[in-house]
């Protein structure tokens, strides 16, 4: 037995099986997706005055301390290049106000606030979001000209994932009109990859 | 320098390559194993902490617990890196221990991957991680590391496609193009590889030949310290035998200082038994100079009294026994002299003393000794000297005449008839040096002759041909071996030749022919071409006499008798060449020679021939007979060679006599007659010892001379200016002026007075060398002290030619010093034979003499020893000596020597001893003198 366990072969073969196990905890982990929601189907008027005539508007939703929505901005910020002067974001980063003052303001506020063409607002208790319908950090609802909803969903492949992701791509054919408009109703386009924006609710005793 | 040869194996050195490059490569998978396990550690710290930082946190609105990437770096990145760490340090080296590290690698770049969010920079980790693990330098392990990579991309584009690609539906070949890019890499570092692996094996080969040779090299260095150590070993043990030898040599040098010690010791015991042989030498020829002196004292007066009696009126029984009388006191005289020479020759203490010597003088006069006893016996004495012997040499003439003497004697006693010829000539045989030349002397006799037995003992001591020689003849026995002795002396040989009548002695010596040469007889003379007739007698005498005459220029014949000369004379005559003189022998057949001269005389032509007739004998007036019968002259055999040449010169009417020729009557023997001097001749005495002065003058005086006295060299040089001396006898040493300077300065002054002084010296060592010092400052002859009367007198008459006419003083000096006069042993002087020698008035002045010098040099001695002052010592202690040995002291004497031998080399403690003694036996001479002298 102990001639067995000593066998670099086996040995070799259990690591190999462990970290593989490991491994794909942590791709499943990076692939599972948060709640999304159906934003409204026409831009709000409260946000109207951050918006600019002729252009799209991306609203995206941020937990300022979720490490995958830097990957969100990230992608935002590529996304604001690709679609530019087309295009303008508002970003609503979550501000409980339980928590100490400036809480909300984190690396991902500044990057976001440093992106041309985005505006960082706070979302006071997360009401905006809730507006919104949207529970999780990172998920976005794109806009026309007119303010009709044409895209709702994430703008990254996975958990904190940079890279190439479908959200990204139809936003910026959407934006560019190289491809029709999503019907408003047609559900989520893409999946929402971060933490959730609410706190979890009681757990009933 | 070893030059070392170097064949380096290939197939070794390729073996050794690959063993290098194996090792090397080991070397390097250990290395970078060991690296890996570092770089995992710290990849896997660096996950934890990019962990921590980038998503520490997961979020649920205003909640928050920890990240799951923050479990998945401790955790995960902790496993992936766990395994192949420990690998690394526990199996480093093996091949499944970096594919492990390669796998573990490769997923630590995932984990980074996942933990980054998918950046692509972190991407460049998995480049990253390829290039290092090319390290390994083995392809392997990077196809492995891309295996993982690409089945990495496959899997994840088959399950999770968004977390590679970023989209959920992708096409299945997308995982090759980025497994296309890893390969890509891999390619070139697979080629890195390889150059690497060349590189690493072209240093192994590098070294392997290195160390081939480094090993060839040492295995060399081995050999040749193996060979050095064996000749280390070598040497070492030569060393040892060296050593070995060494105290063997040692030992050996040990044995020989002891042998040496042993050998000095022998030496100094031979020293002692060769100076105890000496003394013992020294005593017995002492002993023998006295006893033959003690013995020809009394004989010369046995001899002297035996002549004396025989010349008065004796009956003829007496007239026998006196005359048997002195011939037995002549021949024990002539064997105690024998006896003598014999001793001194054996004890060395025979020197040669050379001198120049005229051959044909020595020759002629030896003859002439003997000329008596030869006429005596009727025999034909005659001397032949070779034209050719140089006529003058250098060599010891005293020697020299004695051998040849003692040959003729014994010849002529001999030899009772027939003849006894002499000859001289030069020994061509012998290949002397340039200058010498060895001279060869022939005396043959026709006497009873000798046996071969004889032959062989015949130079023995004591020996004679038989005993009935010695009855017969008489004599010791000791004349040939002493002229042997003498003859070897002088570089010499001696031998004897039997005859057929008689026997032939001849000797042989090696003379110098001398720088000066003397006039030929003859030379030049106006005899040349006179024709000279010989006729020879029966002892073939013609011969001798024609090659003289032939000589000296004149044409000789020589025939055998007188018939053949009458026929020679008529034919000379007939031919007008007569013959100017005829020389003959006259035979005992005297009546033939008178016929002869009578049958001469009727021819008118042989009238004017003049007759010369040489016979043996004259004693009966045969010569006057033959000068009545018309004999031009006579001669006498043996006769000069000078003489025959006068002889002839005379008659021929040329005179050119050569010698004082009294013609017609030619005498044989030239007798030396003594020419008185008008006046009596006066003697100077130089000596700084009044004792000594006395003892001469005394002895002077008793000899009939006159004589002064000086007591130094500067005093005597005065004295030789101011008087006429006709002989000195001078002390060597004296202050001022010693004698030797003395007489050189007198022989200085001899040309101004145009007169050579005879000059004897006086001393009272007789040490060799002393002679020859005195001879060569000028003295002519020696005189060791104490002097005695019969020596002063003999040589006296030596240089003054004056024979002493005082028989009646002689016999008294003999009874002087031959009187028996007991000498006491317990007195320290003998004062019976001083008053003997010196008369009692004068025996009593010599000792009064010597006690008041004496005194005064005792007490001189004794301060001088005080100072310790040699030359004072030495000084004093020499003219005591003198003193004493001329008045016979004996002990003072020896004790005065040793302690001036003690002075001149300091030996102050022997000195001291010697000085004790002298004191202690002055005090007895002093009161015996006192004694005597009342």
């Amino acid at each position: 037995m102990m001639t067995i366990i000593r066998s670099p072969i086996l040995i070799g073969a259990l690591w190999l099986a462990v970290v593989g196990f490991g491994l794909i905890v942590m791709a499943k982990y990076e692939a599972s997706p948060g709640i999304s929601g159906m934003p409204p189907a026409d831009l709000p008027q409260e946000l109207a005055s951050y918006r600019s005539a002729g252009k799209f508007t991306l609203v995206m939703f941020a937990h300022p301390r979720c490490p995958c929505t830097r990957a969100s901005v990230s992608e935002l910020a590529g996304l604001m290049t690709r679609c530019h002067n087309k295009l303008e974001s508002i970003v609503c980063v979550l501000s409980p106000r339980s928590m100490p003052k400036g809480w909300e303001r984190t690396d991902i506020w500044e990057k976001a606030a440093g992106i041309p063409g985005v505006q960082v607002i706070p979302d006071l208790d997360g009401m905006r979001a809730r507006q919104f319908n949207a529970p999780t950090s990172g998920q976005a609802a794109l806009y026309d000209k007119q303010g009709k909803l044409i895209f709702a969903g994430g703008i990254t492949s996975a958990r904190g994932r940079i890279g190439n992701s479908q959200g990204v791509k139809i936003i910026t054919s959407l934006v560019n009109q190289e491809s029709p408009a999503i019907e408003p109703n047609a559900g989520q386009a893409t999946l929402v990859f971060g933490c959730p924006l609410h706190d979890p609710l009681p757990k009933p005793r | 320098m070893v030059k070392v040869q170097l064949s380096p194996n290939e197939d070794s050195v390729k073996a050794r390559t690959e063993k290098l490059f194996q090792m090397q490569l080991e070397r390097v998978h250990v290395r970078t194993d060991k690296l890996f396990a570092g770089l995992m550690i710290c990849q896997w710290l660096g996950a934890i902490i990019a962990a921590f930082l980038i998503s520490p946190l997961a979020w649920h609105g205003t909640e928050s617990e920890t990240h799951i990437h923050v479990w998945a770096a401790i955790w995960l990145g902790g496993i992936i890196t766990a395994f192949p760490v420990y690998l690394a340090l526990k199996k480093p080296g093996m091949a499944y221990t970096r594919q492990v590290i390669a796998i573990g690698q490769i997923l630590m770049s995932a984990l980074l991957i996942h933990l980054t969010g998918g950046r692509i920079e972190t991407h460049f980790h998995v480049f990253g991680s390829l290039a290092f693990l090319s390290f390994y330098r083995d392809w392997r392990v990077l196809l492995t590391a891309s295996a993982v990579v690409a089945m990495d991309h496959a899997l994840r584009g088959i399950y999770f496609p968004q977390s590679v690609y970023g989209v959920l539906q992708v096409e299945p070949w997308r995982w090759l193009e980025h497994t296309g890019w890893v390969l890509f890499i891999d390619t070139w570092l697979i080629i890195s590889i390889r150059l690497s692996l060349e590189e690493m094996k072209k240093i192994a080969g590098r070294q392997a030949e290195l160390e081939s040779t480094n090993a060839q090299v040492e295995s060399k260095i081995i050999e040749r310290t193996s060979e050095l150590e064996a000749e280390v070993a070598q040497r070492k043990q030569a060393m040892k035998e060296v050593e070995s030898l060494k105290e063997s040599l040692e030992e050996r040098v040990m044995e020989l200082a002891l042998n040496n010690r042993k050998l000095s010791s022998l030496a100094n015991e031979l020293e002692r038994a060769r100076n105890q042989a000496l003394q013992a030498s020294q005593l017995k020829t002492r002993f023998l100079a006295n006893m033959s002196h003690e013995i020809r004292t009394p004989l010369n007066a046995v001899i002297s009294m035996s002549d004396y009696l025989l010349r008065t009126n004796l009956n003829r029984e007496q007239k026998d026994v006196a005359e048997i009388v002195h011939k037995s006191a002549d021949a024990l005289l002539a064997i105690v002299s024998d006896v003598l020479d014999l001793a001194r020759i054996e004890a060395g203490k025979t020197e040669l003393e050379i001198v120049e010597i005229d051959l044909l003088e020595l020759v002629e006069e030896s003859a002439e000794i003997v000329a008596n006893r030869a006429r005596q016996k009727k025999l034909s004495l005659s001397t032949y000297i070779a034209p050719d012997v140089p006529q003058l040499v250098r060599g010891d003439q005293v020697r020299l005449r004695q051998v040849l003497l003692n040959l003729l004697s014994n010849a002529v006693k001999f030899t009772d008839q027939g003849e006894v010829v002499v000859k001289v000539v030069v020994d061509k045989s012998d290949k002397s040096d340039q200058g010498v030349c060895c001279i060869r002397f022939t005396v043959s006799d026709t006497g009873i002759g000798l046996s071969e037995q004889a032959l062989q003992s015949l130079f023995q001591p004591f020996t004679q041909a038989d005993t009935s020689i010695s009855r017969r003849f008489g004599g010791s026995g000791l004349g040939l071996t002493i002229c042997k002795q003498l003859v070897e002396l002088m570089n010499g040989e001696i031998n004897v030749e039997r005859r057929e009548r008689g026997a032939t002695f001849s000797f042989c010596v090696p003379l110098a022919c001398s720088a000066k040469t003397k006039q030929l007889l003859g030379a030049g003379s106006e005899l040349a071409d006179l024709r000279v007739l010989i006729i020879g007698g029966p002892t073939g005498a013609g011969e001798t006499l024609a090659a003289y005459v032939t000589s000296w220029g004149m044409r000789s014949l020589p025939v055998a008798d007188i018939t053949k000369a009458l026929a020679v004379m008529r034919k000379a005559s007939a031919e007008n060449d007569p013959f100017d003189v005829l020389i003959t022998e006259l035979t005992a057949e005297g009546t033939d020679l008178l016929a002869f001269c009578e049958s001469m005389r009727k021819f008118p032509e042989f009238a004017k021939i003049k007759l010369i007739v040489c016979t043996a004998d004259d004693k009966y007036g045969q010569g006057e007979n033959l000068l009545t019968q018309g004999v031009d002259a006579y001669l006498i055999k043996p006769f000069r060679q000078s003489r025959l040449f006068d002889c002839i010169a005379m008659l021929v009417g040329k005179h050119l006599v050569s010698t004082d020729f009294v013609p017609p009557m030619i005498e044989s023997v030239t007798s030396r007659k003594a020419i008185l001097p008008d006046a009596q001749p006066r003697i100077l005495i130089v000596e700084d010892n009044v004792v000594n002065q006395q003892v001469a003058l005394i002895l002077l005086k008793e000899l009939g001379y006159e004589a002064s006295i000086v007591d130094s060299g500067k005093q005597a040089i005065e004295a030789v200016i101011h008087n006429n001396y006709a002989l000195i006898l001078m002390d060597c040493q004296m202050p001022d002026m010693d004698g030797f300077e003395a007489t050189r300065q007198i022989r200085r002054l001899e040309p101004m007075t145009g007169r050579r002084i005879p000059i004897i010296a006086l001393t009272a060592q007789a040490l060799q060398g002393d002679r020859e010092q005195c001879l060569a400052a000028g003295m002519d002859d020696y005189l060791s002290k104490p002097i005695t009367s019969l020596r002063l007198k003999a040589i006296i008459q030596r240089w003054l030619s004056q024979p002493i006419e005082s028989s009646a003083h002689d016999s008294a000096v003999a009874a002087k010093n031959g009187n028996g006069v007991a000498h006491s042993a317990t007195s320290p002087i003998d004062f019976s034979a001083l008053k003997e020698m010196y008369s009692e008035d004068g025996a009593v002045k010599l000792i009064e003499l010597f006690l008041s010098s004496a005194y005064t040099l005792i007490d001189q001695m004794e301060q001088a020893m005080a100072k310790q002052d040699a030359n004072e010592v030495k000084s004093i202690a020499h003219e005591l000596k003198g003193s004493t040995v001329s008045l016979g002291i004996d002990k003072m004497a020896t004790l005065s020597l040793d302690l001036e031998n003690a002075a001149r080399i300091e030996d102050w403690s022997k000195a001291h001893d010697v000085y004790k003694q002298l004191s202690d036996e002055f005090k007895r001479v002093s009161a015996y003198g006192s004694t005597v002298l009342g």
